[in-house]
């Protein structure tokens, strides 16, 4: 027999996750809108297109710029954050 | 020799000489093939008159004479081609078939096949990338985990340990996807298997640590 405490425990759960994925929701998000476009660039050249020199290039200039964003440092550590 | 082998020889020569043409897409493989069929009409054609030059009309009864007068003089023609420069194209055609018998081929190599080939696999693995740098950069986006904590369904976080060693392994992907990319660009017709190889194992270390991020 489940009892209201163990019923408000299980809500009180559920709602800490909903709440840790909303907060991470737009960085999720972001991450997935930005792959869209070569996700479809996969679907395309298994679909039998073939790639050209200046996609090539254009994609790999796009993805310079994103791994220079990752690589850049992250805020120095308080303690707060050693893990 | 007869014309027929002489022709085949050149067929082949011609067939890679075609090759860039293809590979730049002026022609189609099926339109080379028809060039390559017309000259092989007119190259037979030449051959034929070529032979018969000189000759005449004769006598059931001087046909024999003919008919051995004209055998030796073939004969002294192609004596006379062992030291011309057909002799090196001949020897040139020969020894491209050689080659592509000892590679086992029975077709010569095509070389705008090897390059779609190269440029798709590059592609390929170039978007790859891009998925795994927005993996990461996602990844970064969250909240960093409190120091004794760990990621959980209640507690998204990103661990700081988990982002510096994904910086590392982000920083050799770059450069091996970046080699691929100049390498494939300096040299469109040789293989690229190995830079490919590099990108490949250094994007496998990119989603090893990803994957470690949610340990």
């Amino acid at each position: 027999m489940v009892t209201a405490a163990q019923i408000e425990a299980g809500v009180a759960i559920a709602e800490a996750i909903v709440s840790a994925i909303v907060k991470a929701a737009p960085a999720i998000q972001q991450g997935v809108i930005s792959s869209l476009p070569y996700v479809q660039a996969i679907a395309g050249l298994i679909q039998g297109t073939n790639a050209t020199q200046e996609q090539i290039d254009a994609t790999l200039a796009q993805i310079n710029a994103a791994t220079d964003e990752f690589l850049k440092p992250l805020p120095p550590d308080d303690g707060a954050t050693t893990t | 020799m007869t014309s027929d082998t002489i022709w085949q020889l050149i067929r082949y020569a011609l067939l890679l000489a075609f090759g860039p043409i293809v590979a730049r897409g002026y022609m189609s493989s099926d339109e080379v093939t028809t060039v390559i069929g017309a000259l092989g009409a007119i190259f037979t054609a030449g051959w034929g008159v070529w032979v018969k030059y000189g000759t005449k009309a004769t006598t059931a009864a001087r046909r024999q004479d003919r008919y051995a007068c004209r055998q030796s003089r073939d004969r002294q023609r192609f004596q006379h081609l062992k030291g011309s420069p057909m002799r090196k194209l001949f020897a040139l055609a020969a020894m491209i078939c050689g080659l592509a018998l000892a590679g086992c081929q029975t077709t010569l190599p095509s070389l705008d096949i090897s390059n779609a080939v190269s440029l798709n696999t590059v592609y390929g693995i170039e978007n790859a990338y891009g998925i795994a740098v927005n993996a990461a950069n996602a990844y970064k986006a969250l909240p960093l985990c409190r120091t004794g904590t760990r990621p959980s369904a209640t507690n998204i976080c990103a661990r700081r340990s988990v982002i510096v060693n994904l910086q590392n392994a982000m920083s050799r992907a770059r450069l091996a996807v970046n080699n691929m990319v100049a390498f494939q660009k300096a040299y469109p017709t040789l293989d690229v298997m190995n830079v490919v190889a590099a990108a490949q194992v250094a994007l496998n270390d990119v989603q090893a640590v990803l994957a470690s991020g949610a340990n």
